[in-house]
């Protein structure tokens, strides 16, 4: 299971990786292994004004929709479109062309308060284990 | 002390009604105004429900549903379409962090299809949980309109019929997982509502027979409403050590489901246009 060091994520399963003052944003390697087989991805329009941890759309897995919640502030700028004929590229790639939306990030500090790469995995392996 | 949950039977009620009420249990208690619930329920008139993602105008035959007195709502949770009549509806509302246990998705389903299996033998029915499954081809090119139609991990089947369909939403620290267990099941009324090629219903009809399953069909004496709630209600007591209390569905529970009945499932933008159009509609109505 890949945790890439380069990216930040939410308790939620998604990850988010700065560009410049934009963050792109998808769910993680390993949501998508959780999930099983993605059948359908909702994603907000362009142009779309979210707050940290509002949901921003949905991802259905073989019975089972989850929200999906945005990491940090800001205006969708983009949305990855090819997800609604290939929402099966979250499962293959869920870092690379699986990604969801680009969010112009209007507080860039909210970055810093999502988990790293070892804090997440670490959530992980807790979330695996508890007893 | 061992967790205590409301247990509750609402009784028969409409399409967007019981939809709606599965909702504002799932928010509530996601707001932690709500404690942990299992309901059972029924329904008013012969309803299909449709999956959060199916096209509806696509996958319907609304013409014959209305034809036939079969209303037609969109749930909250994924899956395939479900045609509720003679049978038992459960659902349950819990936190997604359970107080023994890994609190992923596969133990959420797992544990439901545990509960769900328990209550079932209880009735005398042999049932197995199917395993979860790695495949080749994506999930999406074998997905037949009906539910009923395939097996999911930890969904329950007695001598390879499927018995229970069951579907989940996960919000962000509570799920919803609501189910239909049928007593009996109406397989031609079923293809009848759904657009399939003319030409191929009867063989669906037929193949149906083999692969989706009904509780009276099969249980060794007749199993009514009542036993399978008393079934449901032990199974999910001893599998998650719980407390299940009859308590009442709260007025505030009440009051927001009946905003979610009037502004979403009974709507024909959520139930027939999809999510997609009704949120469009819901951002451009001028707020109050």
């Amino acid at each position: 299971m890949e945790f890439p060091a380069n990216l930040r994520y939410t308790k939620e399963h998604e990850w988010a990786r700065q560009e410049g003052n934009r963050v792109v944003v998808g769910i993680t390697d390993y949501a998508q292994k959780e999930l099983g087989d993605v059948v359908f991805v909702e994603l907000p329009e362009v142009g779309t004004t979210i707050a940290a941890m509002d949901t921003f759309g949905v991802v259905e897995s073989v019975k089972a929709v989850s929200d999906l919640y945005a990491p940090v502030s800001g205006i969708v700028v983009e949305a990855n479109t090819v997800l609604e004929d290939q929402p099966e590229l979250v499962n293959a790639s869920p870092y690379g062309q699986g990604w969801m939306v680009v969010i112009e990030v209007t507080h860039l500090e909210e970055l810093q308060q999502l988990l790293t790469a070892t804090e997440y995995q670490a959530y992980v392996a807790q979330e695996k284990s508890s007893r | 002390m061992q967790p205590l949950w409301r247990f509750i039977n609402t009784g028969a009620g409409d399409a967007a009604g019981n939809m709606a009420l599965d909702e504002a249990l799932l928010l509530l208690h996601e707001a932690h105004t709500a404690p942990p619930t299992l309901r059972v329920y029924g329904w008013c008139q012969p309803t299909l429900s449709l999956g959060y993602a199916q096209n509806a105008r696509q996958e319907v035959d609304l013409a014959a549903c209305q034809a036939q007195g079969v209303a037609v709502v969109r749930r909250p949770t994924g899956g395939r379409a479900v045609l509720h009549d003679q049978e038992v509806t459960y659902s349950v509302v819990m936190p997604l962090v359970l107080p023994d246990g890994p609190h992923t998705i596969t133990e959420h389903s797992r544990r439901i299809g545990m509960a769900l299996a328990a209550a079932l033998q209880a009735l005398g029915l042999p049932v197995r949980l199917a395993r979860p499954q790695v495949r080749a081809v994506p999930a999406r090119a074998l997905a037949s309109p009906a539910c009923f139609a395939a097996l999911s991990r930890y969904e329950l089947s007695v001598a390879g019929k499927k018995l229970v369909g069951s579907a989940q939403k996960r919000a962000q620290r509570a799920l919803l997982q609501h189910g239909s267990i049928p007593l009996w099941m109406d397989r031609q009324r079923l293809f009848q509502c759904l657009q399939v090629p003319p030409e191929r219903r009867a063989a669906l009809v037929q193949e149906a027979y083999t692969t989706m399953g009904a509780v009276n069909e099969m249980a060794p004496t007749p199993v009514t409403l009542a036993t399978v709630h008393d079934a449901l209600r032990q199974g999910f007591r001893t599998t998650f050590g719980i407390e299940l209390v009859e308590m009442p569905i709260s007025p505030e529970e009440w009051r927001l489901a009946h905003h979610l009945q009037a502004t979403k499932y009974a709507t024909d933008a959520w139930n027939l246009d999809g999510t997609a159009v009704w949120r469009h509609r819901q951002r451009s109505m001028p707020s109050l």
